[in-house]
């Protein structure tokens, strides 16, 4: 199957081709109005469309007509009949309207006879046997008229089939004459018997078609003997020649022949009745015309403005948050590659700082320094040295945690140097003490407590039920016989003194009652007792001596 | 004064002169859809039917010109090798409209897989020629069962405008339907930006 007739097809995308339709169109027009005009002097009702539908038949079997015509007169002319070409013509149109018969029938049928017997006369007379006994057989004209020009020449085998009764044997022994009289005895009249109003119709509209068509044929100014000539026979299928011929020629249209006129009143070949097949349809199908009204709907193309309006305004949308997406991403993608090239950046740095502290000529002196040093108190010196080095890189590098602990070991280390110097080296503008809020907690802690302590006594608390909650929860209870509770003391109410050690409170039973003594690391208790002098005499509180004695 | 395209059909003659290489990178983009599509028509076509064993069996009787004069062989090979696709203006209809980006269903096997069972059974003007009162049935509940149901173009049947039985089908319009548009858009974008990118060179020019 051809991908053009293919019937199963989707096209995705499609438009409308006006190429041919915008003339086709102006065409139509101009039939439409020359149809309406053709009908008016008619006073028939016709369309446009089945006008030039029914002029494409008429010039069709106007170029048929004429070539059997000059076929029937060729024939003739042959037989040497040519002065009686006209009067053979003139017998086959009447002919057709007496028999019912059309006259593309008799021309052959007319032809044979002449041909055979060389007589128009007595082919007249053939044919007319041949009509009755065609209609009074039941076989077609063309059969009939073979077996009887065969049984002319002397063959008799067909004329069996024409139901004469006769057997073989009588067949063969009957001349031509004879069989023709059989013939003609029982099949007489049956032809004329047979004719109905619809065989008449029939003739009258093909002498219609006929006339119409040479007629307009002739208004185009194409010449009879011009029908056959090839150029014009692949012209005169076009509808643009049917068109254009109409439109060209409106004035021909509404002057056909009086004869014509008149046989196209009686008939009215557009009465649905009689021409039920001529539809708009069929005639675009057949010769592919854009019709005037409706342009069809296809539901994967653009249909109408509003529909295309819509579909570029979505277009557009999805355009513009595509670009913002784009916008968005490139963003995001400038960002990635500023913090990657940041990170690279920093990675460097810290390698460099790295790089720069191995190759650091002070760290390196003091190293050496540390290498040769031979006393205890240059080792020392020198470690603390070290530690103010590494806590500098440390807070350098932003290692709190690092800090925080160099800063221990610095004030442990220094504090040794103190020792072995044995001297009040001061730390002038020194090292901020990096324990400094640690401290001040401790302190806070130890005015609390001792705020306590004078306000309970302990020899008091432990006497008072009503402050101990010891109390009240033992159930014997008393340091003397007059205790109520039966003397037995436990051991977690004996006088003695809390204390926290090794930085748990713990209950120290000692003689001595009353107040209460809070025992810290001894050497922080004495800095504690050192930098709450200080804050008590308004000076800022920084370690600015070490006894000896607070050290544990 | 500039010289005014409107239409598809005149804005893709007048690339296919002027921009050749323009055309050409358009049509590449555009035949991804439409192989896309026409791979997943035929993806639907099973190598066999169960339930109409015979009709791979079956085989087809052709006169002495070679046209076929029997029901047509199962034959899923041709079926699938009948849905292709076209670039390019084909024939108007007789309405005027001219598909340019086109799929085709041309196989005889190809064309009653995609439309068995479109029509309902209302037609009683052809006899039915077969002793078991089934057959009918039987063939199209097969075929729906291998391949599967009819799917349809545009509006549902019953509402204004609704699809005629014409625009259903299991190969070609299931892609089609199933595609939802998408093709369709990305073709019409890509003629879009063809264009966009002409009248650019245009103007720098």
């Amino acid at each position: 199957m051809a991908i053009a007739d293919a019937p199963l097809k989707i096209s995705i995308v499609s438009d409308y081709i006006d190429k041919g339709a915008k003339a086709a169109q102006k065409s139509l027009t101009q039939v439409d109005y020359a149809a309406h005009k053709l009908a008016k002097t008619m006073g028939v009702a016709l369309s446009g469309a089945a006008f030039v539908y029914f002029l494409k038949q008429s010039t069709a079997a106007a170029i048929a007509d004429t070539k059997a015509q000059r076929a029937l007169a060729n024939q003739v002319a042959n037989v040497g009949l040519s002065m009686q070409a006209a009067d053979v013509e003139q017998y086959v149109q009447n002919l057709q309207y007496t028999s019912g018969v059309l006259d593309d029938q008799l021309r052959p049928a007319l032809s044979s006879f002449i041909t055979l017997t060389g007589s128009f006369a007595d082919s007249q007379k053939l044919l007319q046997i041949a009509l009755d006994a065609s209609a009074g057989s039941g076989k077609s004209l063309a059969e009939t008229v073979k077996i009887i020009s065969q049984a002319y020449v002397g063959n008799m085998k067909g004329i069996k089939q024409l139901n004469l009764g006769l057997t073989q044997a009588e067949l063969k022994g009957k001349s031509f004459a004879q069989i023709l009289s059989l013939i003609q005895q029982k099949y007489s009249g049956s032809q004329k018997a047979q004719i109905t109003a619809i065989d008449m119709l029939n003739v009258a509209m093909a002498d219609l078609k006929e006339k119409v068509g040479t007629d307009f044929l002739a208004g185009l100014g194409i010449d009879k003997a011009n029908y056959e000539a090839e150029k014009f026979k692949s012209t005169i299928d076009g509808v643009a020649f049917i068109v254009g011929g109409i439109a060209k020629l409106f004035g021909t249209i509404a002057g056909l022949a009086a004869q014509t006129v008149q046989l196209f009143k009686d008939i009215n070949p557009f009465n649905s009745n009689n021409w039920k097949n001529w539809t708009m349809k069929d005639w675009g199908k057949t010769h592919n015309v854009v019709q005037a009204s409706g342009l069809g709907n296809y539901s994967m193309t653009v249909e109408n403005a509003k529909n295309l309006q819509l579909q570029k305004a979505q277009i557009k949308a999805a355009d513009r948050l595509k670009k913002i997406e784009q916008d968005r991403l490139a963003t995001i993608k400038k960002q990635n590659a500023a913090a990657a090239q940041k990170l690279v950046l920093d990675k460097a740095q810290a390698i460099l700082n790295q790089a720069q502290r191995l190759f650091d000529l002070d760290q390196i002196e003091l190293a050496a320094a540390m290498a040769k040093a031979t006393t205890a108190e240059d080792k020392a010196r020198l470690q603390v040295k070290k530690d103010i080095y590494d806590l500098e890189a440390a807070i350098n590098d932003n290692n709190l945690a690092y800090a925080s602990k160099i800063a221990d070991t610095l004030v442990t280390d220094a504090m040794k140097l103190a020792i072995l110097r044995q001297d009040v080296s001061t730390f002038a503008n020194g090292i901020p003490d990096p324990f400094q809020e640690w401290l001040k907690t401790i302190i806070t802690m130890q005015q609390e407590f001792a705020k306590l302590a004078e306000q309970i006594k302990l020899a008091s608390w432990l006497n008072s039920p009503q402050y101990n909650p010891l109390w009240n929860m033992s159930p014997t209870f008393g340091t003397s016989t007059n205790d109520t509770y039966g003397g037995i003391i436990p051991d977690y109410v004996q006088p003695g003194t809390y204390g926290y050690v090794g930085g748990q409170l713990q209950y120290v039973p000692s003689s001595a009652g009353g107040g209460v003594n809070i025992q810290i690391n001894p050497a922080v208790s004495g800095l504690i007792d050192v930098i709450q002098n200080q804050s008590a005499s308004g000076i800022s509180p920084t370690v600015n001596r070490i006894n000896t004695s607070y050290i544990a | 004064m500039p010289y005014e395209i409107k239409g598809l059909d005149k804005t893709l003659k007048a690339l296919r002169q002027l921009s050749p290489d323009l055309y050409k990178e358009m049509n590449k983009e555009i035949t991804i859809e439409l192989k896309d599509l026409r791979d997943k028509a035929r993806s639907y076509i099973p190598n066999e039917i169960k339930g109409l064993s015979s009709w791979a069996a079956y085989e087809t009787k052709f006169d002495d010109k070679g046209k076929r004069k029997s029901f047509p062989q199962y034959e899923p090979t041709a079926a699938r090798k009948g849905i292709f696709y076209r670039v390019g203006r084909q024939k108007p209809n007789r309405n005027g409209w001219a598909g340019f980006y086109t799929l085709f269903n041309t196989s005889a096997t190809g064309g009653i897989l995609e439309t068995a069972g479109r029509r309902q059974y209302r037609d009683n003007k052809k006899p039915y020629r077969s002793d078991n009162p089934n057959a009918r049935e039987h063939f199209i509940s097969a075929i729906a069962g291998s391949v599967g149901g009819l799917y349809t173009l545009g509006k549902a049947r019953g509402t204004f405008g609704g699809y005629s039985s014409k625009q259903a089908g299991r190969l070609i319009f299931r892609a089609v339907a199933q595609d939802q548009g998408n093709a369709r858009m990305h073709i019409v974008k890509a003629v879009e930006a063809t264009k966009n990118k002409f009248n650019i060179t245009r103007r720098a020019a």
